[in-house]
């Protein structure tokens, strides 16, 4: 008879989730021992899924319930990769005059610089909860305005990245002083 | 390049405008294509957000104590530091919503030649990444 004690504990089903999710075509390639191209082409058809799944569970034995869902995370993973590399491809033809613009214009409106680093370098924003307090004062005072709808959507968007960090943001966390 | 792509909504605050800061703009419509919630939650697991000035930035604010405070939290913080690099990813992940939001904000508030730059400079990166989300991977 199996003791308690030698029953692993489950893992949360983010965690899992979020383990597929690589950064880019090199990661996604080198976990798959496959051509992200060749990995969208798979994720399209019932038996291209079927492959994905054995090899993910050749990845992770331990992939069982979960394992529709991750396939899904690994789709869209792939997809999302190929479209940041289009992004990226089309951001280096913009003018440098526009980036210079869009640097000097993120400092000019402090708001603007506020909200965009909230959002992507405080990615563990959770700790921060009179940031998010005063950016809920903003929506309030400037009601139907601009700033108070931009306040009102990254709140929104914030509230769904809660616990989902990139390495950069996990870290932060970790440097954060206890804090509310 | 002396072109905005606005909604139509925003043509209506652009044609608002004082004629010497609508002087030399072309305005083109903007067809936006926005990103579902389940893509920015992968581009955010995606990010690497890791120039150093940004990240102390993040922590000058955790360390601020009131509505104030946080904006100065920003005035030290270089331009410098939003590389073509860094504004891709940020923008990736922030998605063409929060764009349109900036973009609204900074029409709002428009007073200079240079925020109209910043406002051109914003539609034409919406536009990219709008065209990119309607490709097919």
């Amino acid at each position: 008879m199996t003791s308690s004690a030698s029953i692993p504990e489950a893992r949360p089903q983010q965690e899992i989730l979020g383990e597929w999710v690589q950064r880019d075509r090199e990661s996604i390639e080198s976990l798959f021992g496959m051509k992200l191209e060749r990995i969208v082409e798979l994720a399209r058809t019932d038996e291209g899924k079927q492959e994905l799944l054995q090899r993910m569970k050749q990845i992770d034995p331990s992939l069982n319930g979960n394992a529709n869902k991750a396939l899904a995370t690994v789709k869209e993973n792939a997809e999302q990769a190929k479209k940041k590399e289009g992004f990226f491809k089309k951001m280096l033809l913009l003018p440098v005059r526009s980036v210079v613009s869009v640097g000097k214009g993120i400092i000019r409106h402090p708001i603007l610089s506020i909200l965009i680093v909230l959002a992507t370098y405080g990615l563990v924003v959770w700790q921060l909860p009179k940031i998010l307090g005063y950016l809920q004062t903003l929506a309030n005072a400037n009601a139907g305005n601009a700033i108070g709808k931009a306040a009102e959507y990254l709140q929104s968007f914030l509230a769904f990245s809660k616990g989902t960090t990139g390495k950069a943001g996990a870290d932060l966390f970790k440097r954060l002083p206890d804090t509310m | 390049m002396n072109i905005l792509f606005l909604t139509a909504e925003e043509q209506k605050v652009f044609e608002a405008l004082p004629a010497n800061l609508k002087e030399g703009w072309q305005v083109e419509g903007a067809s936006l294509v926005s990103e579902r919630p389940e893509e920015l939650t992968v581009r955010q697991g995606m990010a690497s957000f890791d120039q150093p000035e940004l990240r102390a930035a993040c922590e000058r604010l955790a360390e601020a104590k009131e509505g104030a405070a946080y904006e100065k939290a920003m005035h030290s913080l270089d331009a410098d530091a939003f590389t073509r690099e860094q504004l891709a990813e940020i923008f990736f992940v922030l998605g063409v919503d929060a764009l349109t939001h900036f973009i609204a904000y900074v029409l709002s508030q428009l007073k200079t030649d240079e925020d109209m730059e910043l406002v051109s400079a914003l539609t034409h990166i919406r536009s990219m990444l709008s065209e990119v989300n309607a490709s097919q991977s």
